[in-house]
């Protein structure tokens, strides 16, 4: 638990700090969803950029950072009704160590970031053979 | 526009109802630790400007023909539907399903008539923006003040 505190810490410290309005940052939802070779997460991450996601996983911990400019001047638009605001997505995950790191793929689409984590041969689901005499 | 115009309450009463539900339900609005029940509804944000109405909406893994937008008198009504990814493949576990799966009917009542036959929507990246400009009759004039 110290170790992923420690990760989130210094991710945060390499960011630049100058900002003109206080950003917020949301909880992004997210579905899990496992099959034999692979996880995969999808999570919903309206109005970010692919260059703008940050996708880590680092000692069994995947987590996922989205910088979301803001897409009106929050200051002077006349909101009429706001239900949601714009802002940053944090999320993260203790998806263990079984996964093959060289090739986790993320892909960016319409809103929805897909990140496959292919599982590490060792934990692979295996059919054992039962020899009988 | 008057700078200090009122959200007008009584006109968008339908909609409060529905909001209250939805704050009801998960003890706190918008996003944070509760996620907003998308099965009725997406969350929309509404403004306007002098000559528009715009209305917002996050639809994340919509495609343009997922969705409706339809422009009657001064109610618009979006429509969506997002098929489930995966729902029924072999051999597949769900750890977390936290995203909205269903079809949802918004409608949203304006305090203004709209020009219907202009209206624009745009999606990109699971965000939709429509912009209604308002009707010619609606916009508000300046009066010029002449000395005697």
């Amino acid at each position: 638990m110290t170790t992923t505190c420690d990760i989130e810490r210094s991710s945060k410290a390499t960011q630049p700090v100058e900002r003109m309005q206080p950003r917020r940052t949301y909880v992004a939802p997210v579905d899990i969803f496992e099959v034999a070779d692979e996880l995969t997460l999808l999570v919903d991450l309206p109005g970010a950029r692919a260059d703008s996601i940050d996708v880590n996983y680092e000692l069994g911990t995947l987590s996922i950072h989205a910088t979301v400019e803001p897409r009106q001047n929050e200051q002077t638009t006349k909101y009429l009704l706001r239900e949601y605001g714009v802002g940053d997505f944090d999320r993260s995950f203790q998806v263990g160590e079984g996964i093959d790191a060289t090739h986790i793929r993320a892909d960016y689409r319409d809103g929805v970031l897909t990140v496959h984590l292919p599982k590490a041969e060792a934990v692979k689901p295996r059919k054992i053979a039962v020899s009988g005499s | 526009m008057l700078a200090n115009r009122f959200f007008p309450l009584t006109t968008y009463e339908d909609l409060r109802g529905e909001l209250d539900r939805v704050f009801d339900a998960f003890g706190r609005g918008g996003r944070g630790l509760a996620f907003p029940n998308m099965r009725s509804m997406p969350a929309v944000n509404v403004w306007d400007d002098e000559g528009h109405i715009f209305i917002e909406a996050e639809v994340p893994g919509m495609k343009m023909e997922d969705l409706g937008v339809e422009v009657l008198g001064r109610e618009v009504r979006l429509t969506g539907s997002r098929t489930t990814e995966h729902e029924h493949e072999e051999g597949i576990n769900f750890h977390r399903r936290e995203r909205a799966h269903s079809t949802f009917t918004r409608s949203l009542a304006l305090d203004t008539d709209v020009e219907a036959d202009k209206v624009k929507a745009v999606l990109k990246d699971g965000v939709l923006t429509i912009t209604l400009p308002k009707a010619e009759t609606a916009k508000a004039r300046r009066i010029e003040v002449k000395g005697a």
